[in-house]
């Protein structure tokens, strides 16, 4: 299998904050890879490294065979396109206009659409089922159509490479489901996707790999079986939760339970005294009911 | 349908600009017959042509109304276009070329040549001094704004801003320190009030390159625009070199604006009127906005300029004052109707 986008041992550092180290992996064709990590972990710079928005200071980035670092702004968004969690457009395009700015990097400067920009704008606005949209405005529009909007604009650049961060942060359950499920059903056409996504559970449920991140570097990668563990969890987003596999369903159940103290705060202060939730099975003394918290 | 009334509207402006010509050129304290324009301009042209008007008449339209016709097209045209694309490079619907403090800039660069008295000897140093405070400006709030390669829109505006009032604390400053001359205190606030009376082939010569030139640079950017709406990382997505084009659009549009204050002194508004009203009417498309707003905004100040000079006849209103009282409602306006969608 060829791999569409291969990173392979980047480093990245904002001035002397240190976010990346040493990320390698790879996404092959028909591949949903989540990225998961908690806040901070390096998510959104690793989709800002792929977009060629910001440059690795070590190691290098590939897409379709062509280091990034080679390719021109719009050749390179011939390859990579990018769905974000939300979109703010003050002045009022269509929805067809929206995602006509899509075939930006195939047209030149003064150069009109061309009946091939037509018929992928059209198949675009198919794929998301929002050809009934295309002439409302992006305002008009609630969270969920907005974002199929978005993911259009995204499929009309017919870049082999999605890269989604957080699509689905603010959307109700049912739209999350939907875009995933769009995301997917692209993606088996043979498209790859990169999907950073803080929803364990959806993430377990659509994608075929995912990839963990913590301060920076890559903890566990493989299927959402292998990735998601409670350990993991434990360890990596200072969580405690239950994990089960469901054979029936052939999906993860995670279930988050509680927070778990930062490490390298006091385990127990008064002004931060452990949630009794989070301690009560790992440590029964700080359960309810103990008497450490009593005074002598 | 879009389309139909694109063309319409394209059609519509070409004729407003036709008609403001003739409406600048032959309106006056003395009026000049139409028959007798074409003839003028014939004849000045070299065409074979036999006068049939007093000589009087042709001093008048090729010395006095056709400069002050075309200096107001380039700077009308020029603040419509710099409004229209600096509210996308912006995306904030309320910026107008006067937000990155360029216009107060070249004020004060004016003011200065007024008050040291260089204007008084030939045209050419006000301009040259507007222009180069206005650059100066533009250089400073990009200076300051930018850090490590990044110029964050919002940090972009507040410099403006603060730059913009120290630029005008200046300009007060200047103007009081001249209060005692009497001449030159008067020069200083018919200057700052804006106007197009008095302008030369020498004004047109100064404005009607740099405005063309750089109009031309900005409409090349049109559909990077249209893209730059949804954000940045958007605008990157699809291969929109973002720095770069905001950088490059800086500098077109202070150049833009910088000479057309040198040459009309503050004309506020033009820039934020025109473009909303285009988009109502055609969208917000830049490949049809941005032209438009050229032509429109051209038609309208030297409309503008007809105004001001017929309202109260024989004195002329200022121009900037006109354009304020049109545009400061129309702000207004605006915000309300901002307010009102949720936007603000």
């Amino acid at each position: 299998m060829s791999a569409l986008l291969e990173v392979s041992d980047v480093t990245f550092a904002y001035q002397d904050r240190a976010v990346l180290s040493q990320v390698t992996f790879s996404i092959g064709a028909r591949e949903v890879v989540g990225l998961v990590g908690p806040n901070g972990s390096g998510k959104s710079t690793l989709l800002r490294l792929a977009l060629g928005l910001l440059a690795a200071d070590h190691g290098e980035l590939q897409v379709v065979g062509t280091p990034i670092a080679a390719l021109s702004r719009k050749a390179l968004a011939c390859h990579t396109a990018f769905v974000p969690q939300d979109t703010v457009m003050e002045i009022a395009f269509t929805v067809r206009d929206v995602v006509a700015m899509g075939r930006h990097p195939h047209l030149g400067r003064f150069q009109p659409e061309t009946p091939a920009d037509e018929a992928a704008i059209q198949w675009a606005l198919e794929a998301t089922a929002t050809q009934a949209l295309a002439e409302r405005t992006l305002q008009e529009l609630s969270g969920g159509e907005r974002q199929r909007v978005i993911l259009a604009r995204a499929l009309a650049q017919q870049a082999t490479i999605l890269l989604l961060d957080e699509p689905t942060a603010n959307l109700d359950v049912a739209h999350q489901l939907e875009m995933l499920m769009l995301v997917q059903a692209v993606v088996r056409g043979g498209r790859c996707a990169l999907v950073a996504i803080h929803d364990l559970a959806l993430a377990a449920r659509f994608c075929d790999r995912i990839i963990m991140l913590s301060e920076g570097a890559v903890v566990a990668l493989g299927t959402p079986r292998e990735v998601i563990t409670e350990a993991h969890l434990a360890r990596y987003f200072r969580i405690q939760a239950r994990v089960r596999w469901e054979p029936e369903l052939g999906g993860l159940l995670v279930l988050p339970r509680a927070p778990l103290p930062e490490r390298g705060f006091p385990q127990q202060s008064r002004y931060n005294p452990p949630h009794p939730m989070a301690l009560g099975d790992l440590c029964g003394r700080y359960g309810p009911g103990s008497k450490t918290t009593q005074d002598p | 349908m879009r389309r139909r009334q694109r063309v319409l509207a394209c059609a519509l402006a070409m004729l407003g600009l036709v008609a403001a010509v003739l409406a600048g050129t032959t309106y006056g304290a003395v009026s000049i017959p139409w028959r007798h324009l074409v003839g003028i301009l014939a004849h000045a042209a070299g065409l074979p042509v036999t006068p049939d008007w007093p000589t009087w008449e042709a001093a008048v339209l090729l010395h006095v109304r056709l400069p002050r016709v075309l200096v107001g097209l380039c700077v009308g045209g020029g603040l419509a276009l710099c409004g229209a694309a600096l509210q996308a490079l912006f995306r904030n619907p309320l910026a107008d070329p006067g937000v990155l403090g360029v216009s107060s800039g070249a004020a004060l660069g004016a003011v200065i040549a007024l008050y040291l008295g260089l204007a008084a000897h030939s045209v050419w140093p006000l301009p040259i001094l507007a222009c180069g405070s206005a650059g100066l400006t533009a250089f400073v709030v990009y200076g300051i704004a930018t850090r490590r390669g990044q110029t964050p829109i919002g940090t972009l505006l507040l410099a403006g801003v603060a730059v913009g009032s120290l630029n005008a604390a200046l300009t007060s400053f200047v103007l009081s320190l001249s209060l005692a001359n009497f001449d030159i205190g008067r020069q200083l606030i018919l200057w700052l009030l804006g106007g197009l009376d008095g302008r030369t082939w020498e004004h047109v010569k100064l404005v009607a390159p740099v405005t063309l030139l750089a109009a031309g640079l900005i409409i090349a950017y049109a559909r990077d625009l249209d893209v730059l709406l949804l954000g940045d990382v958007h605008a990157a997505s699809v291969g929109v070199d973002v720095v770069r084009v905001r950088r490059v659009l800086i500098i077109a549009t202070s150049l833009v604006t910088g000479v057309g204050v040198a040459v009309s002194g503050v004309i506020g508004f033009v820039g934020l009127i025109i473009p909303h009203i285009l988009r109502r009417l055609i969208g917000p498309h830049h490949q049809w906005l941005l032209p438009l707003a050229l032509v429109v905004g051209a038609a309208f100040l030297v409309f503008a300029d007809c105004l001001a000079r017929a309202l109260i006849a024989p004195e002329e209103l200022r121009l900037g004052v006109l354009t304020a009282l049109i545009g400061a409602p129309f702000f207004l306006f605006l915000l309300l109707r901002h307010r009102r969608e949720g936007l603000l």
